[in-house]
């Protein structure tokens, strides 16, 4: 990751930590695309993606003097980021993944926060109707397994730092993956059968 | 395909190499590839994952703007 003034990201974080306003700026302008997209991958909504962002940035700012340089800072950043979303979801919604457990109550939808798309060529194969599928199925998927999900399969991170990130073991969150997955892909059954 | 079979072949693409794309998870795939249902059952889930993988807004200015200023760094 480049760095405007300092050399190092870990000088930055380093300076950052010190108190340092412009590292401060710097740092929060380097991951605030990051933890953006995240939160709208998780969040399905750009409204909750930016109040995700901004309470992970004060959650992150807050604690950052905690950050040990040990682990990786983006896997640190993802850690405090999800925390926020589960510290938000435990708020708001947590009756929405009861029947989880069960995975047998598909009828059931709470059709509240569609995302808007944007519109490019590749988005624009996709029908409306898919589209609301794909927010409904991710939506309906609970919060610890739809992490693990987008940490993994949307946004790279090896299998290791999903589970720090999510601080469980490297089994259970494979196990959630897996869930996570097989979860999706039979909500969306009939757009992605060959 | 019964839900244990697609159970089965998810777990053991996890265990082996995490990525539906590792080597280990792709002999696994060749391994079961005359298997018609199975094949269909791997493409379906990796056709799951570039559909969630197809967009993804990049932060606005005016949304960068106000994160600074809730920060006290604007």
């Amino acid at each position: 990751m480049n760095t405007k003034t300092f050399e190092t990201e870990n000088q930055l974080i380093r300076a950052a930590q010190a108190g340092d306003q412009q590292a401060l700026r710097e740092l929060v302008e380097q991951y605030s695309d990051t933890v953006y997209k995240f939160a709208f991958k998780v969040c399905r909504s750009e409204d909750d993606a930016e109040d995700t962002l901004q309470d992970a940035f004060l959650n992150i700012l807050k604690a950052l003097k905690t950050f040990n340089h040990r682990s990786n800072f983006s896997t640190w950043v993802y850690r405090i980021v999800s925390n926020s979303c589960l510290m938000k979801w435990r708020k708001e919604k947590r009756e929405r993944w009861e029947s989880f457990e069960r995975l047998d109550n598909p009828e059931e939808r709470i059709q509240d926060s569609y995302t808007h798309w944007p519109d490019s060529p590749a988005e624009a194969l996709l029908s409306n109707e898919l589209q609301e599928k794909m927010d409904e199925a991710i939506l309906d998927l609970p919060p610890i397994y739809r992490l693990a999900f987008v940490m993994k399969d949307l946004e790279g991170l090896k299998m290791e730092q999903v589970a720090q990130a999510l601080e469980i073991s490297l089994p259970a969150a494979k196990a959630r993956l897996r869930r996570a997955r097989l979860f999706l892909r039979d909500r969306l059954e009939p757009y992605v059968q060959s | 395909m019964a839900d244990e079979l697609k159970e089965r072949i998810l777990n053991i693409c996890s265990e082996l190499g995490e990525d539906i794309d590792s080597a280990d998870c792709k002999k696994l795939r060749q391994h079961v590839a005359s298997c018609q249902d199975s094949s269909a059952f791997v493409d379906s889930v990796k056709k799951t994952i570039s559909l969630y993988k197809a967009y993804g807004p990049n932060i606005d200015h005016d949304t960068s703007s106000r994160l600074l200023g809730k920060l006290g760094l604007d």
